[in-house]
């Protein structure tokens, strides 16, 4: 075992510093932005609301994209404006961007392109509280509700000496008793959704649920008449009154999954 | 639950699932057992089943039904999108008109997959035998591999990149050769790890004689993959029917004998080394076949996707036409079946998985075992519960 150590101690530290910085490694995305100046909706003055190209809205299989917000039309609802691209439902796939390049023609640069940052509004609904709320250790309890596995990777990954969350004083841990966090993965299938709300009542007040991953908010890829995720509406009723927060993408990445668990154990959600 | 039988009088039961410890996938066990040993196992699966062959049926194009084929187990998206593309391509008949260069590529990411994943299961095996340091180098590389992945392709677990007739994402031979370097120094990396290993004692004896299974049960239960290939049986769909490329390279069958974890681990560890060489050749090739970018060989979709060419050619006569495809993942072989194509999609896709077999030989597989053991004896088998339920 000492030889073991030894290796151990040898490798040396190989953890990133974030959240103190934001080295995220090459090549690394977390949403998809649309520049609305090169969008040939905006830039040829056409009719308002009659929008020329929908090219990127129609290839878009989560149905992601809604061109009626583009800017001009923005509306506001329930305080947050509209936004072109629904992050809760893209999974990055990029059938958006290779349509846009493909109109714009503009040598591989089209209106969408993936961005980098982890600036996404993720406040819970009714969510008034500004501080911190558990003052030691963030205890995180997962299930799985119908994922497809890539998800449970991407929160296994945590673990490793390159996010190593234990560093940051946040662990997984198999008892929902101890749970400060549940977070849940998958589309929440007939028979998972009722173990979900046993779980979830074992789990003492205050509490959060982080619904991991598009599948669990909206059914990501699965979605259809029944396969809704956490958007069903039996269950969305009985979610009303919980700290639910939203954290899209398909796998979500290691980074943004740390940084919602860091958010809630520090305070200062957005 | 009825354990008739096999119970024995001071035996209990108790259940474990379908939310277990950790980070896990969803299933219920129900254990027999007199304490230190185990007397049976009765495994109950479908709690997260999706539908997805009614889902699936309802996409729009077939690209969406590649999204979501991905999506079943992201683990092997990959090796899934690969088998559905090669089925699609033998219903329409454009087996012949793919150029070599893309199935070397896609031979490419199949084995960058295997390699993946069987790193992956290395420092789950290493974790379940209690040695941290090992288990966090592997997990560590792994890491790595995912980020390349990311870096060249956009996506971790290589999803998005098989489309019908080819490969969706523009790369250049330059990124190809950067991909399979970076991943050599991280095989041969994790190749030192091993070789550390293989003299930690209580890491290999735990492995040893642990959930041995016989050539004859193995045969019985119709084992698959590495499982397979571990108790003695050569079954490796790139040797027996081989497909893309893999008939023009000599891939060796890895097999051994004991059928215990440790063998498992062994023809992991093979396979790995396997695959590099794998890579290696495709890179050979593609520098050979004067490949330059995969936006060259773009599929020719229009070719195929125009309704009334097809409602010509597929809709009036024949009716009753399939395609078939398979690819072998990490775990073992993955077969599509595709029918019904109504000009946009296909209404019948039936797709399996290597996992089902393998879960009922391993809950016999465990009969008479340790307790104690259990967590090591199901990560050797690395499943997937998302592929068994779908
Ligand atoms: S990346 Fe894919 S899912 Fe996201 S908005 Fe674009 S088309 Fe939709
Ligand atoms: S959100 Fe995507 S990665 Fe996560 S479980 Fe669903 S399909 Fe898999």
């Amino acid at each position: 075992m000492a030889f073991w150590t030894y290796n151990g101690l040898k490798f040396g530290i190989k953890s990133v510093k974030f959240p103190k910085e934001n080295d995220f490694y090459d090549g690394f995305i977390s949403s998809l932005k649309i520049n609305e100046e090169k969008c040939l909706n905006l830039t040829k003055k056409v009719n308002e609301r009659e929008r020329k190209c929908r090219e990127c809205e129609l290839v878009c299989p989560t149905k992601a994209i809604n061109l009626s917000n583009l800017s001009g039309e923005e509306e506001i609802k329930e305080g947050a404006a509209l936004k072109v691209i629904d992050e809760e439902r893209c999974i990055f796939c990029g059938l958006c961007i290779d349509a846009c390049i493909d109109v714009t023609d503009s040598r591989g640069i089209g209106a969408i392109s993936y961005a980098t940052g982890l600036d996404f509004n993720i406040r819970p609904q009714n969510y008034t509280v500004d501080k911190k709320i558990f003052k030691k250790s963030l205890f995180v309890k997962h299930i799985d509700t119908g994922s497809c596995g890539a998800c449970e990777s991407e929160i296994n990954a945590l673990n490793n000496p390159y996010y190593n969350m234990h560093r940051l004083g946040i662990f997984i841990t198999p008892s929902p008793r101890f749970a400060d966090v549940l977070l849940a993965t998958g589309t929440f299938t007939e028979r998972m959704e009722e173990v979900f709300l046993n779980v979830l009542d074992n789990i003492p007040k205050p509490r959060f649920i982080v619904l991991a991953g598009s599948c669990a908010i909206s059914g990501g890829v699965f979605e259809n008449e029944t396969a809704k995720g956490a958007k069903d509406l039996k269950l969305f009723a009985l979610l009303d009154n919980e700290n639910v927060i939203a954290l899209p993408h398909c796998p979500p990445n290691p980074f943004e999954i740390l940084n919602v668990l860091l958010l809630i154990k520090n305070g200062g959600l957005k | 639950m009825n354990h008739g039988k096999y119970k024995f009088l001071g035996d209990y039961e108790f259940i474990w699932g379908p939310v277990r410890k950790g980070v896990s996938e969803s299933i219920l066990f129900n254990f027999l057992s007199s304490g230190e040993e185990l007397h049976n196992l009765e495994i109950t699966a479908g709690y997260k089943k999706r539908n997805v062959e009614s889902i699936l049926a309802g996409k729009r194009n077939l690209y969406e039904q590649i999204l979501l084929i991905e999506r079943i187990s992201g683990l092997h998206a990959f090796s899934a999108s690969l088998s559905f593309c090669l089925g699609v391509e033998d219903f329409f008949g454009l087996m012949d008109k793919i150029h070599n260069n893309i199935k070397i590529l896609r031979m490419f990411f199949a084995e960058f997959e295997r390699i993946r994943n069987h790193i992956e299961n290395l420092s789950e095996i290493a974790e379940s035998t209690y040695i941290q340091v090992p288990s966090a180098l592997y997990a560590y590389h792994a890491e790595a591999l995912k980020q390349l992945s990311h870096k060249y392709l956009k996506s971790r677990y290589l999803m998005g990149i098989n489309e019908i007739g080819g490969i969706r994402v523009n790369l250049s031979l330059e990124d190809i050769e950067n991909i399979f370097n970076s991943a050599r120094l991280i095989v041969n990396k994790v190749q030192g790890i091993i070789k550390k290993n293989m003299e930690t004692k209580s890491h290999i004896d735990r492995l040893k004689t642990t959930g041995t299974i016989d050539l004859k049960t193995a045969k019985r239960f119709c084992a698959k993959g590495v499982v397979a290939k571990s108790a003695g049986i050569s079954l490796d769909l790139r040797i027996n029917r081989p497909y893309l490329l893999y008939g023009k390279i000599n891939v060796k069958p890895v097999v051994f004998e004991d059928g215990d974890a440790f063998s498992r681990y062994m023809v992991r560890i093979e396979e790995i080394g396997q695959s590099l060489n794998i890579l290696e050749y495709c890179c050979d090739m593609l520098k050979r076949n004067g490949f330059r970018y995969t936006a060259d060989y773009l599929s020719r979709q229009k070719e195929y996707e125009e309704p009334k060419d097809l409602e010509k050619r597929y809709l009036k006569d024949e009716k009753s036409k399939h395609g078939f495809g398979y690819a072998e993942s990490s775990e073992g072989a993955i077969f599509c079946y595709v029918k019904d194509f109504d000009g946009n999609i296909f209404k019948k896709i039936n797709i399996k998985y290597p996992f089902e077999n393998n879960y009922k030989l391993f809950a016999c597989g465990t009969k008479n075992t340790m307790m104690m053991d259990f967590n090591i004896n199901e990560t050797s088998y690395n499943f997937s519960v998302a592929a068994l339920d779908k």
